[in-house]
């Protein structure tokens, strides 16, 4: 199914780069049926970084493994450039929570597992990985093992390991929320930084207000029981942002507004 | 105190390498210093409680005579067989076993029900299909090790973390893909890991092949010294046994550290 001729029905603008929806998701667990999603529906534009928020437990994991196609919807549909999209692929990169490096393989090798998957050969793959351990800073350690690394260290990693495949969309599941206040912060400007030179659309999830106002032009509010998007939010504050942007009035009102409704739901 | 003290007791804190093999050491001479005090005190009969200087003497003679080397080449040669054959079917279906459910279905519960019959009661059925020959050893050595390692195997792949699955998907693997660049790369030193244990149990079962039906090997010669009242030549018997055990443990151990530097380990 091609969702463009939809899109076009509704609306003047061109196809969204990810659109999702309608999607419901029920699980049934020792005959209880939980509904965990029920018709959530947004749309990421091209370049853009959308975040979703919600209490522990609202169906955000579920949701993005959705969008990832690990998961199968009950209903509804996911589309990448107006294609309809089922199953993985590295169209949709995905950076998790927990640690997922592959411990057997270097930080450099790590990169490249996308590109060597598809079959890059092995010099070609090594250049291009070059790059993109350079961008996440960690250039020193193109040869480490993940053991040798600290948390931070490897959420990078597995960053540039998802960007080097040039996903159509990146997928982010809580990708600081195992690491210490400090640690977030700086991986936060990274992401910033990193998205100034690197482009790319952002699907980021996390249940830090700051976190996603900092990073986000667009915050979906997920309600809870059935998980679905409550409200929409949009974060008017210039790029490029900074760690200093949080202590900015701008960055401090929209905080209190997005309070305000997240009480609300 | 010195702070190596205060290490001791602390859960999985690191003590010194010098503290550790010295401990180590300890173990093997203490044992040995007691063997020797009770064979020399006189109060323990020589028949059955040869004294280390006994030992060492027959461990000469049979070292010159050559039936020693032989000894052992054959039970290791036996040892290596049956487990090599056993390591060769086990690993692939234990992956698959703990990869597919299909295949758990179609090899766990038979394996668990064949994993509780003793294995040196198949002894007789074994001579009875196939002789009293090598592959009659080599066959009970791979009954032995066999169901434990499948079971083993198949636990290890089990714990691959599910996102780290996912996340190569993701990255745009193909199932096929994730089996053999992630799954059995991960699964390695877990799987190396019980092949070191397994390998123990396989010396267990060469020796009871051997004490049963063969012409040479360890087992068999400690059968025959129990003929001719021989106990020193027991004690120097089982002692090799666990010597080469002890070895095929650390050659294992090495391999597994120069091939996977990159395997979390349990800090010295
Ligand atoms: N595989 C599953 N089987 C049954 N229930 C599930 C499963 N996965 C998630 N759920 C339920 O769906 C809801 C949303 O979970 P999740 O998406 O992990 O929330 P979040 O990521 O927002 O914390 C929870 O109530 C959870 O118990
Ligand atoms: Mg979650």
């Amino acid at each position: 199914m091609n969702l463009s001729a939809r899109a076009n029905a509704t609306s003047t603008e061109s196809v969204a780069k990810l659109s999702v929806r309608d999607i419901s998701r029920r699980f049934e667990t020792r005959g209880k049926i939980v509904e965990a999603l029920k018709g959530v529906s947004f749309d990421v534009p091209s370049g853009g970084f959308y975040s979703i928020i919600g209490h522990s437990g609202c169906g955000k994991s579920t949701l993005l493994n959705i969008v990832a196609g690990l998961d199968q919807a009950t209903s509804g549909v996911v589309a990448v450039d107006g294609v309809v999209r089922r199953s993985p692929g590295p169209d949709r990169g995905m950076v998790f929570q927990s640690y997922t490096l592959f411990p057997w393989l270097s930080v450099i090798e790590n990169v490249a597992f996308g590109m060597r998957m598809g079959g890059m050969g092995k010099k070609e793959r090594r250049e291009a990985a070059q790059h993109y351990v350079e961008l996440v800073k960690l250039s020193a350690f193109v040869d480490a093992y993940p053991k040798e690394l600290s948390g931070g260290m490897r959420q990078r990693v597995a960053l540039a390991r998802a960007l080097a495949n040039k996903p159509a969309v990146l997928l982010m599941d809580e990708p600081f929320g195992a690491l210490d206040a400090e640690t977030r912060e700086q991986m936060q400007e990274l992401l910033l930084n990193v998205r100034n030179k690197e482009f790319m659309t952002v699907l980021f999830i996390t249940h830090d207000i700051e976190e996603a106002i900092l990073l986000s032009e667009t915050i979906g509010i997920m309600a809870a029981r059935p998980g679905r998007v409550a409200h929409e939010f949009k974060i008017e504050l210039p790029y490029p942002r900074d760690a200093a942007t949080k202590v900015s009035d701008a960055f401090v009102q929209n905080k209190r507004r997005l309070i305000e409704v997240f009480k609300s739901i | 105190m010195p702070t190596w003290l205060s290490q001791i007791g602390r859960i999985r804190a690191p003590i010194p390498a010098a503290l550790y093999w010295t401990v180590a050491a300890a173990t093997f001479v203490i044992p040995a210093a007691i063997w020797w005090l009770a064979s020399s005190s006189g109060y323990v009969d020589r028949l059955f409680l040869p004294s280390p200087a006994d030992v060492a003497k027959q461990a000469v003679v049979l070292a010159e005579n050559g039936r020693l080397w032989s000894d052992i080449g054959w039970s290791v040669f036996r040892v290596f067989a049956g487990f090599t054959l056993a390591a060769i079917v086990a690993i692939p279906i234990g992956i698959l076993m703990g990869t597919y459910h299909i295949a758990d279905a179609i090899f766990e519960p038979f394996t668990d029900f064949v994993r509780y019959m003793p294995a040196a009661a198949f002894i007789p059925l074994i001579m009875l299909y196939v002789g009293i020959g090598e592959t009659a050893k080599i066959l009970m050595i791979f009954i032995g090790t066999y169901f434990q390692l499948v079971l083993l195997v198949a636990a290890v792949a089990r714990t691959v973390p599910i996102d780290v699955i996912n996340v190569a998907y993701t990255l745009g693997a193909s199932r096929r893909q994730v089996l053999t660049n992630v799954v059995v790369p991960a699964s390695l030193p877990g799987l190396v890991e019980n092949l070191r244990i397994t390998l123990g149990w396989a010396w267990t079962y060469v020796i009871v092949a051997e004490l049963i039906a063969a012409q040479q090997g360890l087992g068999f010669r400690i059968m025959e010294a129990q003929r001719f009242l021989k106990t020193d030549t027991i004690f120097l018997y089982i002692a090799i046994i666990g010597l080469l055990g002890l070895a095929s443990d650390q050659i294992m151990r090495r391999i597994s550290s120069k091939t996977m530097p990159w395997a979390e380990t349990f800090d010295r």
